[in-house]
């Protein structure tokens, strides 16, 4: 680089000098470096940048028969439990009505398998009394010397 | 620049050798006035191309006009382990550092031969007691041979501020000459 070129930098004039000989002293390393380092750098890296050449393995692509098998299970559970839901809230929307022996004994039946032990003891507890009250009912009805 | 690199991401070693010839010498430069030994400065140069061969077989550098402010950053990095490493090495014994007698260059009288040698050794002798933070924007700027502008783009500073930490480097390299010329004159009447 040249002493106007420096100038152009706005390098005060005092130092002007300094960065000349800093050029100077760049010139001469850059031109000092050992003969063939261009050769001796591309052929020991010239392999490096070849490698994107190289063509990927392709692998072998993953089934996709475990996920829908998963979805279909899982749809297959969430009907389950829709229809015995259904048949629950089925069974409890009648208890507005006047409840028969025979619906007492079906809901019975269908909560067996819902809820924890202690609920379901609850359940049956209070269903028993309602049994009982039904059948109490039926035995007033009963003519007395009927042998029911 | 764009098209060089991107035939030398492909592969093609056409551009990959042209790379190296445009910018082997400018990084063995900037690493040689660091850690003065031709033989590491070639290996630090090697290694430094080895990463960036690397990264552009394998896609990891995108073109944005950046090309000199990346490579010199790797540069700089590779330079800073080197030197902390060399810490437990021996010191450099390369002749440069202690102003010896080096070939003469073509075209120079053999008085002016022995006079530049002696500036040039006072100049390295200076730049190896500037602070680092100087010392790396006068190699980036002369040694690399990067533009303010690229600079800036590695360093991550405004060019401003590039510019006046040239110049405070260049007083100092300046006071430190001065201090060496006035230790040689006073020598001399001793």
């Amino acid at each position: 680089m040249s002493e106007a070129e420096f100038n152009n930098q706005n390098i005060p004039a005092d130092l002007v000098e300094v960065a000349v000989a800093l050029e100077a002293l760049a010139v001469r390393e850059r031109a000092g470096a050992p003969a063939g380092l261009e050769r001796r750098v591309f052929e020991r890296t010239r392999g490096l940048v070849a490698a994107s050449n190289v063509e990927p393995i392709p692998f072998p692509q993953v089934t996709v028969r475990r996920r829908i098998f998963t979805s279909m299970r899982m749809a297959a559970a969430v009907a389950l439990c829709g229809v015995t839901a259904a048949l629950w809230l089925g069974h409890v929307g009648q208890r507005g009505t006047t409840p028969t022996l025979e619906d007492d004994v079906d809901m019975m039946l269908a909560l067996r398998s819902m809820g924890s032990v202690g609920e379901r003891i609850d359940l049956l507890f209070s269903d028993t009394a309602a049994v009982r009250d039904s059948l109490k009912s039926i035995g007033d009805n009963v003519p007395d010397g009927d042998p029911m | 620049m764009a098209d060089l690199l991107a035939a030398a991401c492909r592969g093609e070693e056409w551009a990959w050798r042209q790379v190296v010839e445009l910018y082997s010498r400018r990084v063995f430069a900037l690493v040689k006035s660091r850690c003065q030994r031709t033989d590491l400065a070639e290996e630090v140069t090697q290694s430094v191309f080895a990463t960036v061969a690397t990264k552009l077989g394998s896609g990891g550098y995108t073109e944005q006009g950046k090309f000199e402010a990346w490579l010199f950053r790797i540069t700089m990095n590779r330079v800073r382990d080197e030197m902390r490493r060399s810490k437990h090495r021996p010191e450099a014994t390369d002749p440069a550092v202690f102003g010896g007698v080096e070939e003469s260059r073509g075209g120079e009288e053999p008085g002016e031969s022995g006079e530049t040698e002696l500036r040039l050794s006072r100049l390295r002798e200076a730049m190896a007691r500037l602070p680092d933070s100087d010392r790396e924007v006068i190699e980036l700027r002369h040694h690399g041979g990067m533009s303010f502008k690229q600079m800036a783009d590695l360093l991550d500073e405004p060019l401003g501020t590039l510019l006046a930490r040239h110049h405070r480097a260049l007083r100092k390299l300046k006071q430190l000459i001065e201090a060496q010329e006035a230790k040689g004159v006073e020598h001399e009447r001793s």
